[in-house]
């Protein structure tokens, strides 16, 4: 039996674990129709946690709760490995770092954020308490960090997963530039931290919030425990990352390209189609999509990225395009795309292809995904020839492409 | 006298290379000035210890060795255990180490030598060839940026050569060469400037060099 996480996505407790799992090589799975305040009110889940909180995991010997625990655990799976120091002083001291940054600083900021969301009641003096203590716990913490670059020892333990998930919730909701400029060792450590790969692998792209969220008038509707989770928001928007609970769901309006006439077109059929052709990929695929194209239905767009000239490193440059496609996800429905990534030297140039349901590029998508607005989009004319055989080209991963060798090419479908 | 000798100028960037190394081992040392305005690097006598006329050069007992940055490796791994570990504990690491000083003297010192020779030293310097340079640094520098973004120095998690090699350079480009608005637009890069520029062994050589 596999090892599973119950969670919502995008809980920073739960990442803890996860990161573990990634320094000891182990397998965690974590299913994704886990629905926030229906699963974990079950009475299953309540005999595996009583309290209903996530993260829980599930061992072949029973479950555990509690994201420290959870991690403890994972950190011992599968033989010798640093995450828990490497004398007793040293594990002494992840836990002493460990227990420090739940009660200094997780508690801090659950303090300072959980009333602004909601989750308990706002007072001007808890709040002001609150965000005094968790700078007394961060001077501390920047002190530790003036003349270490990790909490215990020279690599990273158990000390510096715990404590950098914690920072992420901070950095994530509360914490603004301003506001921890006055501890450069934690910026520099969290940073440094948490763009190593394993914890990337984990929680992806990070950024820092930009602002303090509002504090919520009394009478909004604040009812997270009844609420089911909606499909998860992009991690990237950080105002709305939440700790256990759930922001009440505004009531959902009908997405407009349902509204639209129906097509003889169905897009999974192409996304089918696209993924199941092994060999004569022009003959079979192009072709077919050719054949089931609806260009009343649905329309075609060329983009190019504004700034290749940023592009000089090529993971960074795949990492953009990836996170890019990760905050398509909202459009999975309407939405196929591949993105070229070109050049067999930097700077890259990033160019894409996509199909979108409708005449336009959805307003949702606009609206939502900040990366829109870093492409020129222009709409592909095919009844031009030349345009028609850059959709194919675009489609079938041609190489070269407009004279260029290909990095990579993602697709979104 | 058995104290190792440093020829050089300390306001100029090899020199202060080798006596920076000096400074973060503790290594007692002695500076005989040599004029670079009058070029007393390239009178006979001084030839005699460096062919290109070129500073620093030193002499310790029988010993007598140029290039800053061999100079720099002798004295790291000869006082390995006084001081700043600036070689790392193994092998392995040293590597790491090794491989980005090898950085700074084919990527980085390659752009920012004739930068500064151009913008500091010439009189009319060729505003083109400044240009083409400044952009090959902001190639090099982005690479440093990724590097810093995951690691607080260049070779890992510990202060080593690998960043100290960086820093005279470093300095002429924060400094005189008014090209500091390349580092401070680089967050990592940026911190890694202010955190190496703080160490106490820098300070000092600041008050060495008087600016």
């Amino acid at each position: 039996m596999a090892l599973v996480l119950h969670t919502y996505k995008g809980n920073k407790n739960a990442d803890k674990a996860l990161i573990a799992a990634e320094y000891v090589g182990v397998k965690i799975d974590v299913p994704s129709d886990f629905a926030m305040g229906v699963t974990n009110k079950t009475p299953e889940f309540l005999k595996m946690n009583p309290m209903g909180k996530v993260p829980v995991l599930e061992t072949p010997e029973g479950p555990v709760f509690e994201s420290n625990a959870i991690a403890r655990y994972v950190s011992r799976l599968n033989g010798e490995n640093s995450l828990n120091g490497s004398s007793l002083i040293e594990y002494a001291h992840v836990e002493q770092w460990s227990d420090f940054s739940t009660l200094e600083i997780y508690g801090n900021i659950l303090k300072w954020f959980g009333p602004r969301m909601g989750f308990m009641p706002y007072s001007a003096p808890g709040e002001e308490a609150a965000i005094s203590a968790l700078k007394r716990g961060l001077d501390a913490l920047n002190t530790h960090l003036t003349s270490n670059t990790y909490l215990v020892g020279h690599s990273i333990t158990l000390a510096d997963i715990i404590t950098v998930c914690n920072l992420n919730l901070g950095f994530a909701t509360v914490m603004t530039k301003s506001f921890t400029s006055a501890f450069p060792h934690v910026e520099r450590y969290f940073w440094t931290v948490i763009n190593q790969p394993n914890f990337k692998k984990v929680v992806g792209d990070v950024k820092q919030t930009e602002a303090v969220p509002p504090i919520k008038k009394a009478g909004q509707p604040a009812k997270p425990k009844e609420e089911p989770k909606k499909k998860a928001a992009p991690a990237a928007e950080a105002p709305k990352v939440v700790e256990e609970e759930e922001e009440a769901p505004k009531p959902k309006a009908k997405n407009p390209l349902d509204l639209l006439p129906p097509s003889p077109m169905v897009l999974d059929e192409w996304k089918r189609l696209y993924s199941n052709t092994k060999s004569n990929f022009r003959e079979v695929a192009i072709k077919g999509f050719w054949d089931m194209y609806d260009p009343e239905g649905y329309s075609l767009w060329f983009c190019d990225y504004k700034y290749n000239d940023e592009n000089m490193v090529s993971f960074v440059t795949l990492n953009k395009v990836g996170g890019f496609l990760q905050r398509m996800d909202l459009a999975r429905k309407y939405a196929f795309g591949k993105m070229l990534i070109c050049g067999s030297e930097a700077p890259f140039k990033v160019k894409g292809l996509w199909l979108f349901r409708g005449p336009e590029i959805p307003k949702f998508i606009m609206d939502e995904v900040y990366d829109m607005e870093l492409y020129e989009w222009t709409k592909a004319d095919i009844s031009d020839e030349a345009q028609k055989e850059r959709v194919s080209q675009m489609i079938e991963d041609a190489e070269p492409f407009e004279g260029e060798a290909l990095l990579d090419a993602k697709c979104f479908k | 006298n058995m104290v190792v000798k440093l020829f050089g100028q300390i306001k100029a960037g090899n020199p202060q290379r080798v006596l920076l190394c000096f400074l973060e081992k503790g290594i007692e040392f002695e500076v005989i000035h040599v004029d670079l305005n009058t070029f007393e690097q390239k009178k006979p006598e001084y030839l005699l210890r460096q062919p290109f006329g070129q500073v620093p050069a030193i002499e310790d007992g029988d010993l007598k060795l140029f290039e800053s940055r061999a100079i720099s490796r002798y004295y790291a791994t000869k006082y390995a255990d006084q001081g700043t570990d600036l070689l790392g504990k193994t092998l392995e690491q040293r590597a790491i180490v090794e491989q980005w000083m090898e950085v700074e003297a084919n990527y980085f010192n390659v752009v920012v030598l004739p930068l500064v020779i151009n913008i500091v030293f010439t009189p009319k310097f060729d505003v083109a060839l400044v240009e083409e340079l400044k952009v090959k640094l902001d190639k090099v520098l982005d690479v440093y940026e990724n590097q810093l973004a995951m690691n607080r120095y260049l070779a890992g998690a510990e202060f080593s050569l690998a960043d100290l090699t960086h820093m005279p350079g470093m300095r002429y480009i924060m400094n005189e060469a008014g090209l500091g608005s390349m580092i401070t637009s680089r967050e990592n890069v940026n911190r890694w400037w202010n955190e190496m520029s703080a160490r106490p062994a820098w300070k000092k050589l600041m008050e060495m060099a008087a600016y």
